[in-house]
C-alpha cells in the first residue's frame, strides 16, 4: 500500500513537471507580439479585405505585416469586431521534413508558397493566435478557464491543505472500518 | 469501500503536493519574469513624478505601485500592491511603462477580465492622475519579451501570469488618453 501510494506521487511530480523539448535544423525566431511589434514594416493596409490562414472567406479589418527577424514575418490582422489574429509566418525552405512534421504536430500549418500571401515564393509554416484589439472585442483569456489559474495565493493553499487533510482522514477511517 | 479509501488517500497525497508546489510559486523569485529581458533603461524619476496607485475600476483594481527592479533576472514582486519596474520610463512619459503583479484575488487576478476600451487610472505622488485607455491585450509565453521593448507612444503595460501552473502572462496595454 505504502508502495503504491509513493509510486503515484512519483509519478504525479514527474507529470506536472516533465516536458520534452523538441529538437529542429534551425532555430524558431521570435516572432514577438502584435501588441507591441518589433521589426521593419512590409506591407499596412488600414482597412479592406484581408485572408487568414486556416479561414476560407476574407474577413475585414487593419493589416499589418513585419519582417521579425531573417526567417520570420509576423502579421498582425485587426477585424472590425475587435478579435485580432497574429500569424506567425515561419520560412520553410531550410526545414527538414521531419522539422516540418514535427511543427505541423503543433498546430503550424504548412503553406506551399508564400507568393499568393505577398510574401517569398518559398514554402511557409504559418500558426495563428489570438489578441484582442478593438473595443468591442469579446475574446476573454482562454487560458485562465482551461488552466489552474491564481497559482501561489494564500486561498488556493490553504484550500489544497484543507481538501488534502479531509481526503486523508476520510482515507484512513475508511481502512480502519475495512479492518 | 477498500478501493475508496485508497482513492481518498491518492486524492489527499495530490493535495498536498499541488500545495506544496504552490507554496514553492508564491515565493518562487522567477514566477513573474520575462526571460532575456535587456530594455533596461536609466530612468531617474523626481519623487514627486512617482506613480503610487493603479485603479481599474471597471475590474475593481484599486491597488498601491511599488517600485522594483530586475536584478539577474529576478524580478522583484510584493503581495502589497502592483510593482512598477523602475527601469521603464515613468507612465505617461515617452516609452513603455511596465506594472506587473501576482494573478491573486487581492492583486491583478481581475486584470484577465480586462479589454480594449476600458480606462486606467495611475495617481503619482503629487496626488496629479493620468488616464490610460486599453489598446491590446494578449497571452504570450515568458519568452516573449518584446512586449517590455520600448515604444514610440506614452504606454503602460500591465501583466500577471495565467494558463496552466502560471505557465503564460497575461498582457494588457494601454495608451495615455488625449486631453
Amino acid at each position: 500500500m505504502i508502495k503504491n501510494i509513493i509510486l503515484v506521487a512519483i509519478s504525479l511530480i514527474v507529470l506536472t513537471s516533465a516536458s520534452v523539448a523538441p529538437a529542429y535544423a534551425m532555430s524558431i525566431p521570435d516572432f514577438g507580439s502584435c501588441v507591441n511589434p518589433q521589426g521593419k514594416v512590409i506591407a499596412s493596409y488600414n482597412s479592406g479585405n484581408h485572408g487568414i490562414v486556416g479561414q476560407n472567406n476574407e474577413v475585414a479589418g487593419s493589416d499589418s505585416v513585419y519582417k521579425s527577424s531573417q526567417n520570420g514575418v509576423t502579421q498582425c490582422f485587426c477585424p472590425t469586431n475587435g478579435n485580432g489574429i497574429q500569424t506567425n509566418w515561419l520560412k520553410a525552405n531550410s526545414l527538414t521534413a521531419s522539422d516540418i512534421n514535427v511543427l505541423k504536430n503543433q498546430g503550424w500549418t504548412y503553406i506551399a508558397t508564400g507568393s499568393n500571401w505577398g510574401l517569398e515564393d518559398v514554402p511557409y509554416l504559418a500558426k495563428n493566435s489570438d489578441y484582442a484589439c478593438r473595443k468591442n472585442a469579446t475574446k476573454a483569456d482562454s487560458t485562465k478557464i482551461l488552466g489552474l489559474a491564481s497559482t501561489g495565493d494564500s486561498f488556493t493553499i490553504y484550500s489544497l491543505i484543507f481538501a488534502g487533510a479531509g481526503f486523508l482522514i476520510s482515507g484512513m477511517i475508511l481502512r480502519r472500518f475495512n479492518k | 469501500m477498500k478501493l475508496l479509501s485508497r482513492l481518498f488517500i491518492i486524492l489527499g497525497i495530490f493535495c498536498y503536493t499541488l500545495g506544496i508546489y504552490n507554496i514553492w510559486l508564491s515565493i518562487d523569485p522567477h514566477r513573474l519574469s520575462f526571460t532575456k529581458y535587456s530594455y533596461a533603461q536609466t530612468v531617474s524619476p523626481e519623487k514627486k513624478q512617482l506613480p503610487e496607485k493603479i485603479i481599474i475600476k471597471d475590474l475593481n483594481i484599486n491597488l498601491n505601485i511599488i517600485p522594483s527592479h530586475v536584478v539577474d533576472n529576478k524580478w522583484e514582486t510584493t503581495d502589497m500592491g502592483a510593482s512598477y519596474l523602475q527601469s521603464s520610463p515613468i507612465p505617461g512619459d515617452d516609452g513603455n511603462s511596465i506594472i506587473y503583479a501576482h494573478n491573486w484575488a487581492s492583486l491583478f487576478a481581475n486584470l484577465v477580465y480586462a479589454v480594449p476600451g476600458q480606462e486606467i487610472q495611475i495617481r503619482y505622488a503629487d496626488n496629479s492622475t493620468k488616464t490610460f485607455v486599453i489598446k491590446y491585450t494578449s497571452s504570450v509565453t515568458p519568452d516573449n519579451s518584446t512586449i517590455l521593448a520600448p515604444s514610440n507612444d506614452k504606454r503602460i503595460t500591465l501583466y500577471t501570469c495565467t494558463g496552466f501552473l502560471d505557465s503564460q502572462r497575461f498582457i494588457v496595454v494601454a495608451v495615455l488618453k488625449d486631453k
